[in-house]
């Protein structure tokens, strides 16, 4: 191993170190405002606004509708990977059942491109391309083309189960008028899924779980119930399904694996 | 009235290939059905001296929306007027045409182009493309209709919803049409009226009720003489029987000066007048406007005066009809002539002196710059007037693709932005600007910022813009590999299972892919999968699948997946090794060619099998086919399959390139393509790109 080498896996260390500190400890002692404070300044600002255009697909691919859109997305590596809602490259996944439940049955084909990244504090779009989704889990990655370096991430190598009943918390940013300003909100695991794949129950969509410690415990994605529920005033039902810090965990391998490869 | 009116420019493709055979049989003749006492003989006279002359005129045109230029076809009728193949038609015909395509009544198919368009006359000329010394059959207008009579019979020829060679008759209605507006003030109707319909304020038509529609547009009306009387240009949008067309007279004036100059050069004096109907007075005539900047208004000249003489003569336009005829007469003046006008303006008597400019045409040129999602026209003296522009310099924003690099400059640039400067360099014109963010778009992969001046509402603004390369196709997004078990099922919930005498639900096996895990292993059609593993699977409704499909695709690959089914009334179990999903079309990766202006992808794995194609099959099929496009002109159809272009083997995209960059080195007049449509096979042909007449 060369000295340079060495040089490089000493900083990134340190770096993540840095970054996430032994907190552990600290959650223990510390108080409800002192957890919301920590969390903020851990990953208040790893948390990015994406924008994109949608297209409508007419017959045969071609674009014939466009729309422009914006969400959040979570920087989850140093170097631009971010994890986003598979529905914001795929809206209509979302609404699968509904669209199944109505009229012909079929579904329209809409999928967004021309993606940017505006990192907290920065007006300079960044370009972003699709890494890998996985639609059935609700989940994709992207990466930012040129990224700053030394971006702060939520490090999903650390990242666990969560078990039912956890109080979760999450960070996420507000609109474009208050300077997408950071905050933290609070839920719980409600429940667990087995099949078709294992999974959690939560709400807060879009945006990472973690426990206290500020480890990170999943990912929540948006789900529509086709079916009307009238004892909710007859609208569509929506949950979140989690999908559970051990699976990202193993996705997060995959993905950088295919981010490498990106040109 | 003329909002009713329809402009025979613009009908479906389809209904170029309506069935005629199903629309003949329904159709009942024209002299059979409700002019049985018209002259035959006179007909056949009439006929016989113009329709082998009318023309079937098919038009490439090119409009925009959202900042971005889209090609569509339209169709026309157009007469042979001199043996060198000059042909007549409407300018709404060849409006925004970039193509032209003419079929002859004998059907020989010749390319065509645009010699002239007067858009306030509507008229336009076009001239066949063909071999030196190629001499055409023609047709004359008439020299003049002052004989013609209302009541006289007349006969509309031309390609009504693109069925050629169509002859239609009725009766003069009124040979000196002019359109007023019996209800609105005649001021608010002349603004009302868009570029287009300008010609009935300059030249009055002749009315009739030869039925025509649209693809009517630019055909010769002719009399029992066998005279063309005019050029159709107008129908009622209602159907029925009210048509409008130019006098023969006035058309033929036109066109010689299109032939002869390539455009019609009138005076623009830069005022409106209006008549004296409502106002109380018996004299003169009422200035309604005077333009902004106008030689008019620099000479003084004030809305509400009340014009009494020009050059001496009297002037005296008591009614709205009356207007016309005088706009013409001005309009004709040569350009940089003066008008002596007399006028009373509250009671005093005033002189001014007006001199004319050359009328510009009504609608700017608008151009597309799709590295900067934009499109942008000229400032014209109308345009600016229009908007309140201090000045013509400069280009105006027209429309912005959504999320283009304009749509996301900071700050975004608007429609109605006037672009001044990029990068500091100056735009004055619209060729200035094409030429300039032409060059500077060749270094927009580089993501390097421009800056842009613009004027927005009087306020001088800087916007960053990046130039980027226009997607016609949105790239597909990538998916992790998911396994495949190699079936295709439908659901059996408990209620249907107990119908079928089933022990219970599951998702029943309806297909069976060769080469999947499902065929390895022995599963058939008519199976019911009742669990997978330890887990029983029922489907939730009769529609859907995602309750298996989901565990197949999140199973392992490679690994055991146990499946139960039930086969009769016996429960089985098998072992699938689940391979990686074949790709379906929508993770295809696609090609837009810009030439033939089509989008191909590849062959799928479940292409050949919906297509029950041979296992060696190779070609690309076509997605999406841009009407107007080349490939569109060839008759592609979407979901064709393309195996052979210009006599070259296509396997893949890339043999698709290749086989049609050797057809262009080849130079060949024809582009051949060779595809498998359905059951059958198509060979189709085009002109080849490379022989784009301009």
């Amino acid at each position: 191993m060369t000295l340079k080498k060495l040089r490089s896996i000493l900083s990134a260390t340190i770096f993540a170190a840095a970054l996430l500190p032994t907190i552990t400890i600290a959650a223990a002692k510390e108080t409800e405002a002192q957890t919301y404070q920590r969390l903020l300044a851990n990953y208040g600002r790893t948390v990015v606004t994406v924008s994109y255009i949608l297209s409508f697909d007419a017959a045969g691919g071609a674009s014939d509708q466009r729309a422009q859109g914006e969400t959040e997305a979570t920087l989850v590596s140093a170097d631009g990977l971010l994890l986003v809602p598979s529905a914001v490259l795929n809206p209509t996944d979302m609404f699968q059942k509904v669209y199944r439940s109505q009229g012909d049955g079929q579904v329209p084909s809409m999928r967004s491109s021309e993606i940017k990244v505006r990192l907290p504090g920065s007006d300079q779009p960044l370009e972003a391309t699709v890494v890998t989704q996985d639609r059935d889990l609700g989940v994709a990655w992207l990466k930012i083309k040129s990224p700053p370096k030394n971006l702060p991430f939520v490090n999903l190598a650390t990242a666990v189960d969560p078990s039912v009943g956890q109080r979760a918390y999450v960070v996420g940013v507000i609109a474009e008028e208050f300077d997408y300003a950071p905050f933290v909100d609070e839920t719980r695991i409600q429940g667990r899924i087995d099949v078709p794949y294992k999974a959690f129950i939560s709400d807060q969509p879009g945006k990472m779980l973690f426990a206290r410690d500020g480890t990170p415990i999943g990912f929540a994605v948006l789900r529509i119930d086709g079916t009307s529920n009238m004892s909710a005033g007859g609208n569509y039902r929506m949950f979140a399904t989690v999908v559970g810090g051990a699976r990202l965990k193993d996705l997060d391998a995959r993905v950088r694996a295919l981010s490498a490869k990106l040109p | 009235m003329s909002r009713l009116l329809f402009q025979a420019t613009t009908f479906a493709c389809a209904v170029f290939l309506t069935s005629q055979s199903t629309l003949a049989a329904d159709a009942v003749p024209a002299a059979a059905a409700g002019n049985a006492a018209l002259p035959a003989a006179s007909m056949t006279i009439a006929r016989d001296a113009v329709l082998p002359h009318v023309v079937s005129i098919l038009v490439v045109r090119e409009d925009f929306s959202g900042g971005e230029a889209r090609l569509s076809l339209s169709g026309g009728t157009g007469t042979i007027i001199r043996a060198d193949g000059y042909i007549a038609t409407n300018a709404h015909v060849t409006e925004n045409g970039q193509r032209f395509r003419v079929v002859l009544n004998d059907q020989r198919e010749f390319p065509a182009k645009l010699i002239g368009t007067d858009a306030v006359s509507d008229l336009a000329v076009l001239k066949i493309v063909a071999p030196a010394g190629t001499v055409f059959g023609f047709a004359s207008f008439s020299a003049s209709v002052s004989d013609l009579k209302p009541g006289d019979t007349v006969l509309a020829m031309g390609a009504p919803w693109g069925m050629r060679d169509s002859v239609s008759a009725g009766v003069i209605n009124n040979v000196n049409r002019l359109m007023v507006s019996l209800f609105e003030d005649e001021a608010d109707y002349e603004q009302s009226l868009n570029d287009t319909q300008a010609t009935a304020r300059y030249y009055a038509w002749i009315q009739h009720d030869a039925s025509i529609s649209p693809g009517n547009s630019g055909g010769p009306l002719v009399d029992l003489q066998g005279r063309i009387v005019g050029v159709n240009t107008r129908g009622n949008v209602f159907g029925g029987d009210m048509a409008f067309s130019i006098p023969a007279p006035i058309a033929r004036s036109v066109v010689d000066t299109l032939i002869a100059k390539g455009k019609v050069t009138r005076s623009d004096f830069g005022f409106g007048v209006r008549s004296l109907r409502g106002t109380g007075l018996s004299a003169g005539a009422l200035i309604s406007d005077v333009d902004r900047g106008s030689a008019a208004e620099k000479a003084g000249l004030k809305p509400g005066d009340l014009l009494r003489s020009l050059d001496g003569v009297a002037i005296n336009l008591l009614e709205p009809e009356e207007i016309p005829n005088f706009r013409r007469e001005l309009t004709e003046r040569k350009v940089g002539s003066t008008l002596a006008m007399q006028i009373d303006r509250n009671g005093q008597n005033h002189t001014v002196g007006v001199v004319s400019i050359e009328q510009v045409d009504a609608k700017p040129r608008e151009i597309e710059i799709p590295h900067f999602g934009l499109s942008v026209i000229e400032v014209t003296a109308n345009v600016a007037r229009a908007r309140y522009l201090e000045s013509t310099e400069g280009v105006l924003v027209q429309g912005l693709r959504t999320g283009g690099p304009a749509a996301t400059a900071q700050p975004a640039i608007l429609a109605g932005d006037r672009i001044t400067a990029v990068n500091g360099k100056p735009v004055k014109t619209l060729s200035d600007f094409e030429r300039l963010a032409g060059t500077l778009a060749e270094g927009s992969e580089t993501g390097t910022p421009l800056t842009i001046s613009l004027n927005r509402r009087g306020q001088s603004l800087l916007a960053l813009i990046t130039p980027a390369p226009k997607r016609l196709i949105p790239p597909v997004n990538p998916e992790l590999d998911k396994a495949w078990a190699g079936w295709e099922v439908q659901p059996v919930p408990s209620t249907l299972a107990a119908q079928l005498d089933l022990a219970e639900g599951g998702f029943r096996v309806t297909r069976v892919y060769p080469t999947g895990p499902a065929m390895a292993a022995g599963i058939k059609v008519g199976d019911l999968i009742t669990a997978t593993g330890a887990n029983p699977v029922k489907p939730s409704g009769l529609k859907e699948t995602s309750a298996l499909d989901l565990r197949v695709r999140n199973a392992e690959r490679n690994q055991p997946f146990p499946v139960t089914i039930m086969r009769g009334i016996e429960p089985m179990t098998f072992n699938l090794t689940l391979i990686e999903q074949p790709k379906p079309a929508e993770k295809t990766e696609r090609l837009w060619n810009d030439k033939l202006s089509i989008t191909l992808r590849a062959i799928t794995f479940y292409d050949r099998i919906e297509r029950q194609l041979v296992e060696n099959q190779q070609g690309v099929i076509l997605e999406r086919i841009e009407n107007g496009g080349y490939g569109g002109l060839a008759h592609l159809r979407e979901g064709d399959l393309l195996v052979r272009l210009g006599g070259a083997s296509v396997a893949d995209l890339a043999g698709f390139e290749a086989a049609l960059a050797a057809a262009e080195r080849s130079g060949a007049d024809k582009l051949s393509f060779l595809v498998m449509r359905g059951a059958e096979t198509r060979l189709l042909f085009v002109d080849a790109p490379w022989r784009e007449v301009k």
